[in-house]
Formats: structure tokens, C-alpha cells, sequence
């Protein structure tokens, strides 16, 4: 999720190119949350949650805090791709649980590795 | 923090000649375009505008001081960026790049805030917005003067100024 269009629109862009086919878009971590909600009824649970940082009504952060405090989804695998790169920033997104760090700006090959990996150690199985 | 004028100052030159060093980054990454800064100028308010169609600005409140930090495309220079950065030809602006200014300056200005925290500048956090419309004067007409920095690259030109009150600090 990142409330600039644009910028959801290139990070979709990067997951259709690895073979990612099933993706929701959010515009705040709130909006995101009711995602997760709905997925998790729908007996679609959501694998990967991609967010920025710095959105209006619901930070990254703050959705990060909430998704490892809630049991059925805390051990969903969480990036954050952000322009927020200082040091204490990121110390805050691991102390929070952050599963990856991408700070922005990004190649497409070093965003494709970083969620790679992500993926990998998830899902071992592939 | 008791900081003089001069020093705001200084402070203001050494914000600007980070956000050059950025904007060149951010578009070589984003959007893999090289760009050239031309030499900088100060418009008064009643100076001459560059003709722009799409523009982002964002508020900045520093420790030394406040101010604005806009960048504004003509449109083809914008539409030129976008296709580069999305990777899709665009001979208009669509939804999926209608907000790609406020991104790119969001980068821009996190790069900013990474190097100048350190030194001290206590940049907020703040979240850029768009403007847009057929040569629109985007460009602060503050009382103040504004830097504006022109700049080549291979999409073609745009501009960043900056606009700052010393005295307005937070």
C-alpha cells in the first residue's frame, strides 16, 4: 500500500514481472487492514504485505504494529519501501517487526531481490 | 537552538546544494534518467515564472528554518519521466501517474531529511501534493525570494525552487 497512486502502480508493476498474480491495493494502513479483514474471510489470507511509511489516516508503521498485534495475522511477512531511511526509522521498523527494509528511491532489480527474499524465507516451498 | 541569521542562512545553502545532489539520485534511480542542474537563480516575487504544467510542493519546517520545496515539469517533460518510471509509453496524464510528481519530490525530500538530520536540521515529516493545469504558476509568489534551479536531463526540462523564511522557524 502507499497513497501515491503512481507509486502502487510501479510496485505492481514489479510483482506481475515476478509471476505474482493475486495483489490488493491500499491507499493507508486502515484501508489495508480492512483488506487483510476481508481476505481473511474470504479464505483468501494475504501472504505479503508490500507498504510505505509516511501515508495520512494510518501509517506504515502504525499498520505494522497493528498486524504483529493481532494473532491471526502476525507472522505475515511485512516490507516497508520508504523514503523514511534514517537510521532510528528503521531501527523503530525492526524493533516494530519489519520483515525487510526498501528505502526509496530503487531499482527494479534490488526491489525484486528484497521482496524475493522476503518471499523465500516465508515460503520455502516456492 | 539559537541560530543567527547568517547561519540560516548558510543553513538554507546547504539545504539546496543537498536537494540538487538528491534530485539527481532519485530521477537517475527512479527513473533512470541523468540529469544536469543549470545554474540557480533568486526570483523575486514579481520575477519571471517558468512555463510548467505539473508540479509537487512540500512544506518544510527545519530547526533553522521554514519554507517550501516545489518541482515542476512541463508536461512533456513529465510524461517522459512517468514512461520511464513505470516502464508504459503515457501521452497524458492518467490515474496511475496523476500523483508521480508528489512521489518523486517524497523521495527527493526523504533523501534530503537522511543526510541533513544528521547534521542537526530536524526536518519533519510531510507529505507532498500536486498541482496541475495548463501553464500553471506554481511557483511560490512569497514575499520572500525563491532559488529556483533549472535542469536538463533526457526527458527534457524542469526546475525545483525553494522558498524559505529564515525567520519562520519552527
Amino acid at each position: 500500500m502507499d497513497d501515491m497512486m503512481t507509486m502502487r502502480a510501479l510496485i505492481k508493476g514489479q510483482l506481475k514481472g515476478m509471476g505474482f498474480k493475486n495483489f490488493q491495493d491500499a491507499e493507508n494502513g486502515q484501508v489495508a487492514f480492512s483488506v487483510l479483514e476481508k481476505a481473511v474471510a474470504a479464505n483468501l489470507p494475504i501472504e505479503l504485505i508490500l507498504s510505505d511509511w509516511n501515508m495520512p489516516v494510518m501509517s506504515g508503521l502504525d499498520l505494522l504494529k497493528k498486524v504483529r498485534a493481532t494473532p491471526q495475522y502476525k507472522d505475515v511477512p511485512f516490507m516497508l519501501i520508504t523514503a523514511e531511511g534514517e537510521q532510528s526509522q528503521v531501527m523503530e521498523a525492526i524493533k516494530a517487526g519489519v520483515s525487510n527494509y526498501v528505502v526509496k528511491p530503487f531499482t527494479p532489480a534490488a526491489i525484486q531481490e528484497k521482496i524475493l527474499a522476503v518471499w523465500k524465507k516465508h515460503h520455502p516451498q516456492g | 537552538m539559537v541560530i543567527s541569521s547568517g547561519e540560516a542562512r548558510q543553513r538554507v545553502l546547504e539545504f539546496l546544494n543537498v536537494t540538487i545532489e538528491a534530485v539527481a539520485y532519485t530521477l537517475q534511480i527512479s527513473t533512470n534518467t541523468k540529469t544536469t542542474a543549470g545554474k540557480s537563480y533568486i526570483r523575486g516575487k514579481d520575477g519571471e515564472k517558468p512555463q510548467v504544467d505539473v508540479a509537487a510542493t512540500v512544506g518544510l519546517i527545519t530547526a533553522p528554518f521554514a519554507g517550501a520545496l516545489i518541482i515542476a515539469f512541463p508536461m512533456k517533460t513529465y510524461l517522459g519521466l512517468m514512461s520511464r518510471m513505470l516502464g508504459n509509453e503515457y501521452k497524458e496524464i492518467v490515474p496511475e501517474i496523476n500523483d508521480g510528481a508528489a512521489e518523486l519530490l517524497n523521495i527527493i525530500f526523504g533523501q534530503v531529511k537522511i543526510s541533513l538530520n544528521q547534521k542537526g536540521f530536524e526536518i519533519k515529516q510531510a507529505i507532498p501534493t500536486v498541482v496541475q493545469g495548463k501553464n500553471i504558476q506554481v511557483l511560490q509568489s512569497s514575499v520572500e525570494p525563491a532559488v529556483i534551479v533549472p535542469y536538463t536531463s533526457e526527458a527534457g526540462d524542469f526546475y525545483i525552487e525553494l522558498t524559505t523564511n529564515p525567520e519562520g522557524k519552527s
